[in-house]
């Protein structure tokens, strides 16, 4: 009896423990350190000035606003890209689409720096090349210049999270009952009729699950900026996520990077639940 | 019944034996302790790793209780993996320090080191250099030169003669005329500036930095403004650079600009020092001596102007381990005073050394004499780029410079942004 009373505690404990401990606990410090100037050995406090010096940093406020504009590019981009993809790979069910699944989804199987270096590699060298071979200026010094060095994210990171959207809209799609896509064939519906009133209301939730993955991961975006652009040339590349990590170990202005990490927490965080309250209301 | 007595002896069982093999554990590492002693030593400099290595064995031979241990970590990553040395607990015992930012993050586990016999040579203009309050806790690793290498070869086809370049004016005539005479001397350009490395162009800035702090390089460490004393003669350089360098400037590359360009005398001169000569000879032997130069800046402009001489490291000693910092004391005494472990570090790893009363005829190059002539005179002048404030560097000086360069930044606004961002980050930066 007491047992089974307290069987929900003994599953449950275990992991609230270490969710306090290794998330909670640490989350909490570092709301401390925000209002310190640690410098990772020793801090005093000094209240709210990593704040108002935070809000004065040029750099603070450019690669804040780099990173929204990627956000909402990456987003939409990420989206339709992976929602073709669904669709693509839906429409039939043969050999073709098949394979075609698996290599959708294969860039997220590689890690962001090795993504970072491969696309570096086609940005400066095979771009080169083919800039040389056709006499394209378009194809000119990728990378080199600061909008030339954001698509080049972009692009690496539409390729990278394209295939995983890509995962959940099959999912959604393949849970549309087959009965109702028959039923407006019978009335007569064109394919562009079916996707519009059938499919796209039947596949909210899944925009719901997609918009807030792809939101939380390209504000958080680290790894593919490192390798890619290392925030060059002259820092004009660099996201948030990068601004945070230069300043707490190259600066070594700990207590001011973990300012600028609790922003980046609270602008996640306002973003992906309007975000999630508006599209939860369109799927109600 | 028979079930469960069986159960408490196995557990019985080997409960005791891993408390045996506990115990046999303990007791061999503490009879290692009494006898032998491993120092840990953390070096920033990854290109000399196979050297330090090499004195680490040879102390080892005449010391055989004394194993050293090299962790190497550099090229960035160095000062990160530093801190995370000590705030897992694992301090190393002898550190290298670029700078006295770095030094003063650590001061509170550095002892002095005013007694050792080590310290007592070291050239005078460089021992401000290891100084935290008050204490000498830093020793300097060499003895660098900044200014331009220049390519002999490359000189002597366009009939230029360096030694007659004594200003800034004969400076000027000898680039134009080397830029007239690309062709026929087979240059891509006259310098090969590498735009792309940020401490390369803080390195270049100590040249007009460095001058307002005459060798007191705890005043440049602890001063709140950047110094814009000698500006009109560094954006008469940045323009000149700009005007003459490879193309596009930002991706010109460390390694490629002294491997490919100067190597191969497609540029005349690049922005580097001494420490680009195990590379050169390494390609070719006695490259150097044949074929490598250095002017310096003229800053002051008035006949006095010298290559600036400094070192980028400080080795220091922490006081984590008592039980290790007499050996630390010892191998340091040993690297700086005994001539096996000189001849190792002036012939192998090609340093001038930072000490006083050193036969130079040792030396194994003309410019490495020079050098020592110039860094150990009275007139010598230690360049302050490593005194910037943490990540000034990277995040606030290269980034405008490389804006400057491409025209992206004005250089009114470039000294309005550089002096905020020099300010804001000597303030937030915990410290004295």
């Amino acid at each position: 009896m007491l047992i089974k009373k307290h069987q929900y505690l003994a599953f449950v404990l275990p992991a609230v423990f270490f969710i306090l401990l290794i998330i909670v606990v640490p989350f909490l410090i570092g709301i401390y350190y925000s209002f310190t100037d640690s410098n990772g050995l020793r801090s005093s406090f000094i209240g709210w000035k990593n704040f108002e010096v935070l809000f004065q940093d040029s750099t603070f406020l450019q690669s804040f606003w780099l990173t929204v504009k990627f956000s909402f590019v990456s987003v939409i981009l990420i989206n339709l890209v992976g929602l073709a993809f669904a669709l693509i790979v839906t429409s039939h069910n043969n050999r073709l689409t098949k394979s075609l699944r698996t290599i959708f989804f294969m860039p997220n199987l590689i890690g962001g720096i090795l993504l970072g270096f491969i696309w570096q590699f086609i940005f400066t060298s095979a771009f080169q090349a083919i800039a040389a071979a056709f006499h394209l200026d378009f194809f000119k010094g990728w990378l080199s210049n600061p909008s030339t060095g954001f698509w080049g994210i972009v692009i690496l990171f539409v390729w990278q999270m394209s295939g995983y959207i890509m995962l959940i809209y099959i999912s959604f799609l393949n849970a549309i009952p087959k009965n109702t896509i028959q039923a407006a064939v019978l009335d007569g519906a064109k394919a562009t009729q079916i996707f519009f009133f059938i499919k796209l209301p039947q596949l909210a939730p899944a925009f719901t699950i997609s918009l807030f993955l792809t939101l939380a991961n390209s504000f958080k975006l680290y790894e593919q900026n490192l390798a890619l652009t290392n925030g060059g040339p002259y820092r004009s590349t660099e996201m948030i996520s990068m601004y945070i990590y230069n300043t707490a170990f190259v600066n070594f202005q700990q207590g001011y990077a973990q300012a600028a990490g609790i922003i980046l927490f609270l602008c996640v965080t306002i973003v992906s639940f309007i975000q999630l309250a508006l599209s939860r209301k369109r799927e109600g | 019944m028979k079930k469960r007595f069986f159960k408490i002896a196995k557990l019985t069982f080997m409960l005791s034996l891993s408390l045996i093999v506990l115990t046999c554990c303990s007791f061999s590492s503490q009879k290692e302790k009494n006898s032998k002693i491993t120092l840990n030593f953390f070096n920033q400099k990854p290109e000399i790793t196979a050297q330090y290595q090499k004195l680490a064995r040879m102390y080892h031979a005449k010391h055989p209780n004394v194993n050293i241990q090299i962790t190497t970590s550099g090229q960035g990553g160095g000062a990160a993996a530093l801190q995370a040395k000590f705030a897992s607990g694992e301090a190393p015992d002898i550190i290298m320090l670029g700078g006295l930012p770095e030094i003063d993050r650590y001061k509170d586990h550095l002892i002095n080191l005013k007694d050792l016999k080590a310290s007592k040579n070291i050239v005078p203009n460089l021992v401000s250099g290891g100084i935290s309050n008050k204490r000498m806790v830093g020793i300097p690793v060499d003895l660098e030169a900044y200014g331009w290498s220049y390519n002999k070869a490359v000189f002597a086809k366009a009939g230029i003669d360096a030694s007659k370049i004594n200003n800034y004016s004969e400076f000027l005539k000898a680039v134009e005329k080397l830029n007239s005479e690309k062709k026929k001397i087979g240059i891509d350009a006259v310098f090969g500036f590498n735009g792309a490395d940020t401490n390369s162009i803080a390195s270049v800035s100590a040249q007009f930095t460095s001058l307002p702090y005459n060798n007191n390089l705890v005043k440049a460490f602890k001063s709140k403004t950047f110094p814009w004393k000698y500006e009109r003669q560094m954006k008469n350089y940045y323009d000149l650079v700009k005007k003459y360098n490879v193309q596009p400037i930002l991706s010109v590359k460390y390694d490629p600009s002294v491997q490919d360009l100067f190597f191969n005398g497609k540029v005349a001169m690049i922005p580097q020092g001494n420490w680009i000569i195990p590379t050169l000879d390494g390609l070719e032997k006695g490259y150097v001596q044949k074929n490598l130069g250095m002017l310096p800046f003229f800053v002051k402009n008035d006949g006095t102007d010298r290559l600036l001489t400094g070192s980028s490291w400080y080795l220091g000693i922490t006081k984590d381990h008592p039980k290790r910092q007499k050996a630390a004391k010892d191998f340091i005494n040993w690297m700086y005073t005994s001539k096996e472990a000189e001849n190792v570090i002036i012939n192998e790893m090609r340093f001038v050394p930072a000490t006083k009363n050193f036969d130079v005829s040792r030396l194994p190059d003309d410019l490495s004499k020079q050098i020592y002539r110039i860094g150990t005179s009275k007139n010598a002048q230690s360049p302050v780029h490593k005194q910037y404030p943490n990540g000034f560097t990277n995040q606030a000086l290269g980034p405008y410079i490389q804006r400057y360069f491409v025209n992206g930044i004005s250089w009114k606004e470039l000294k309005k942004e550089t002096s905020a961002k020099y300010r804001q980050l000597r303030e937030i930066q915990s410290g004295e």
